[in-house]
């Protein structure tokens, strides 16, 4: 797993850098993006408006997009809704604070991940990482075979959870919600797409059942479910499987 | 009414000079004539006192004339058979005019004194209760069932809105029922001047509308609806309702100015306030702006001769003051978002372990090796919260724990359920609060004596304190025993968690 991490840091094809777009209209933001993307082996193509990221994103394929929600020609949402009419290209929104609605209607139209304004470079790469290798894996190897993080192991062929060599038993629910998030690890998951990808589309709404569910698995998975290094609250919006070892 | 009125006090007088004559009748053999005309005389003044002036001068009449036909000889005629009988009688008649002219103008003065004490104490009354009144909506309700009570009319009030419409604002509206009242009262606000008093010339309007001024504005109209308009003619009725409609109008006015001084403090206050979060917030942002501006010029005009270890410090601050800042400002605006009353709770159910569990996740830079410890009750249900907001306030809590807290010393996070209210402690083994301060600590940009060292504006526990008050909960602060801090946080439950269907199959997910 940390093998392959390092190995897709910044490339999709081998030895072709990935090609970033970055539509943002603070020249700062820009500037420090493409300074940080540079300088860990991203090449970097930026617009500061809505419009010309579309046509951007059309006719430079870039291999992921950052987008800001705060555009001053139009919403970026709509910026999302028109690239997602023809792409499946990695996508990820900076927000702001407290638009925790915005984040979730982003990761509902389409959006890969977001990230909050400030947000620092290392932050950002991290969920870059998981956006591509996650887009990677789709296209190369549609199922993987287990899920490792840690001690932490998920044998997806035989449908067994592991924690320190130990097995864990789990209900079919808990295991269908763990390997949901696993399937897309270092990825947020917002609270409507979890009901309806365990549950079923009638349970979209009933919120309760998550955070029963969640706190279930924790208690079997966690080393502390009062502070999880596995199983990441995303407050106000979903949850989050850790994809990189969280430090203690 | 008065006529049967008048009948009555004539007959009464009739009846006394047919009682003294009865009297005189027994006495007359004992006695000398001129000792009845005492009798007769103290009749006239018993009718004077009893019945007034003109029952009076009718009793003399009747008197002069019994006594002639009763007692002068010759005996049952008028005729007079000695000339001094002429004498008497004139002197009688006289002093029975003059006598009962006095007493008559006594008893009318005592009656205009009674009416005139009653006006002053019904003026009085209806001032205390007014002066009772607070504000002027209660003031024209107190107004209106004082004056409709006094003068058994019915009473409204009516105010002037934003445009200067006439609305209703007190007593019965069944006054206003009629356009024509509608449109007088509108008037009267209008013109400042009372309609209604000549009546006929109101355009069918049956009531009269008194504006209530102050200076030249017109605050309100008092619309008074009269079954008989002739009786409001009275000058006497008049009279009071004029005094009783100056005493609301001042009542009224005093309350608007009263409101007017209040709005005026608010202001002030909220000037003084405005001028204190300036000059707090613009050093509060300033400290890591200069830190942040060194830092960086520092870095940017480095030719080469700085360290790799002072490069990385540089950075290092650069980045912790930008985040200090960036929590300045996200106080600031939570802050301004609760007083503006935009802040709009989200409860859903909600499990506790979870938002302090991502509160201590996401303080873990700042806490660096802070031991805390969590005690929340395994059993615990889903509490009915909104997320967001409620981590922020466990993140506050806990920053201002770890900020006050000795070195060493864990920071302590309980949660039990208590009757129908969760309870959340946060505890620090720090110096505590200072006397007094155990409310104090939840005002904004109150700073403790001890905070004068530690970074903040003294927001966190203000914007804690909103938070939980826009939940319907309570936030504590009292002193641990034993040293320290503790903060305590009662939500109410609202009812009981929803329920989650347990799977029916085994514990295996094959």
């Amino acid at each position: 797993m940390r093998d392959r991490t390092i190995k897709d840091v910044a490339t999709t094809a081998p030895g072709v850098p990935a090609l970033v777009l970055v539509i943002e209209d603070e020249v700062s933001i820009r500037r420090f993006l493409r300074a940080g993307l540079e300088s860990h082996g991203y090449r970097c193509v930026e617009t500061g408006t809505a419009g010309d990221g579309i046509t951007q994103a059309a006719t430079r394929s870039p291999d992921l997009i950052l987008l800001d929600l705060g555009l001053p020609d139009f919403d970026g949402l709509t910026v999302l809704r028109r690239i997602r009419e023809w792409s499946r290209i990695p996508i990820i929104v900076l927000t702001a604070r407290g638009q925790e609605r915005d984040k979730i209607s982003a990761l509902d139209g389409g959006a890969d991940d977001y990230v909050t304004k400030p947000f620092s470079l290392p932050e950002l790469l991290a969920r870059m990482r998981a956006a591509l290798r996650h887009r990677t894996r789709a296209v190369a190897e549609p199922e993987a075979s287990a899920f490792e993080l840690g001690t932490f192991r998920i044998d997806l062929e035989r449908r067994r959870v592991s924690v320190g060599g130990a097995p864990v038993q789990l209900t079919p629910i808990e295991y269908r919600l763990l390997t949901t998030l696993a399937r897309h690890a270092g990825r947020v998951l917002t609270h409507e797409f979890l009901l309806r990808e365990v549950w079923g589309p009638a349970h979209t709404g009933q919120h309760h059942y998550l955070r029963v569910y969640m706190a279930q698995l924790r208690h079997k998975l966690e080393a502390d479910p009062g502070r999880p290094r596995l199983l990441m609250t995303e407050t106000g919006v979903g949850y989050r499987m850790a994809e990189e070892p969280q430090s203690d | 009414m008065a006529r049967r009125e008048k009948g009555v006090r004539y007959t009464g007088a009739l009846a006394i000079v047919v009682g003294v004559t009865v009297l005189s009748a027994v006495l007359e053999k004992h006695s000398e004539p001129s000792d009845l005309t005492m009798l007769y005389l103290l009749g006239v003044v018993i009718s004077a006192i009893a019945f007034g002036r003109g029952p009076a001068i009718a009793a003399a009449l009747v008197s002069v004339a019994a006594f002639d036909f009763l007692f002068v000889p010759p005996r049952f005629t008028f005729r007079v058979s000695e000339a001094r009988y002429l004498v008497t009688f004139a002197v009688m008649f006289t002093v029975a005019v003059v006598t009962g002219t006095l007493t008559a103008r006594l008893r009318d003065q005592r009656e205009r004194a009674l009416v005139r004490e009653r006006r002053i104490g019904s003026l009085h009354r209806l001032s205390q209760d007014l002066a009772l009144r607070g504000g002027s909506a209660e003031v024209l309700e107190a107004a209106v069932s004082r004056i409709a009570e006094l003068l058994e009319v019915k009473v409204a009030a009516v105010l002037p809105d934003g445009q200067g419409v006439a609305r209703f604002a007190a007593g019965d509206p069944t006054v206003l029922e009629g356009e024509s009242d509608r449109a007088a009262a509108q008037s009267a606000l209008v013109h400042g001047r009372a309609v209604g008093l000549h009546p006929g010339a109101t355009g069918g309007s049956r009531g009269v509308h008194i504006p209530l001024i102050a200076g030249t504005k017109v605050n309100a109209v008092l619309c008074l609806s009269v079954s008989d308009p002739g009786a409001l003619l009275d000058p006497e009725r008049m009279e009071m309702i004029r005094a009783y409609s100056s005493l609301t109008a001042l009542a009224l006015e005093r309350c608007r100015l009263a409101e007017e001084a209040r709005r005026t403090q608010t202001q002030i206050d909220a000037e003084r306030a405005r001028s204190a979060l300036l000059s707090s917030v613009s050093h509060d942002l300033r400290t890591p702006l200069a830190a942040i501006t060194g830092a960086a010029s520092a870095l940017r005009d480095d030719a080469g001769e700085m360290g790799e270890a002072t490069r990385q410090e540089l950075a290092e601050t650069i980045s912790e003051e930008a985040t200090r800042l960036n929590r300045l400002i996200g106080n600031l605006l939570d802050m301004t978002r609760l007083e503006s009353g935009t802040l709009r709770v989200r409860k859903e159910w909600h499990s506790l372990e979870e938002v302090v569990g991502s509160s201590l996740t996401r303080l873990e830079p700042e806490l660096a090796d802070r031991e805390v410890h969590v005690s929340i009750s395994p059993n615990l249900p889903l509490i009915p919260m909104d997320d967001v907001l409620f981590e922020q306030v466990v993140r506050n809590l806990v920053e201002n724990a770890h900020k006050y807290a000795n070195d060493g010393h864990p920071i302590d996070i309980r949660a039990s359920i208590d009757g129908a209210e969760l309870r959340l402690e946060v505890a620090d083994r720090g110096e505590g609060l200072a006397a007094g301060e155990e409310h104090r600590v939840f005002e904004k940009f109150y700073r403790g004596p001890r905070a004068a060292s530690r970074s903040g504006a003294g927001l966190g526990l203000a914007i804690c304190r909103g938070i939980v008050d826009a939940h319907g909960g309570t936030i504590v602060a009292a002193n641990r025993s034993g040293g320290g801090a503790q903060f305590t946080v009662k939500l109410p439950l609202d009812g009981t968690p929803p329920t989650v269907d347990h799977e029916g199959g085994g514990d295996s997910p094959a």
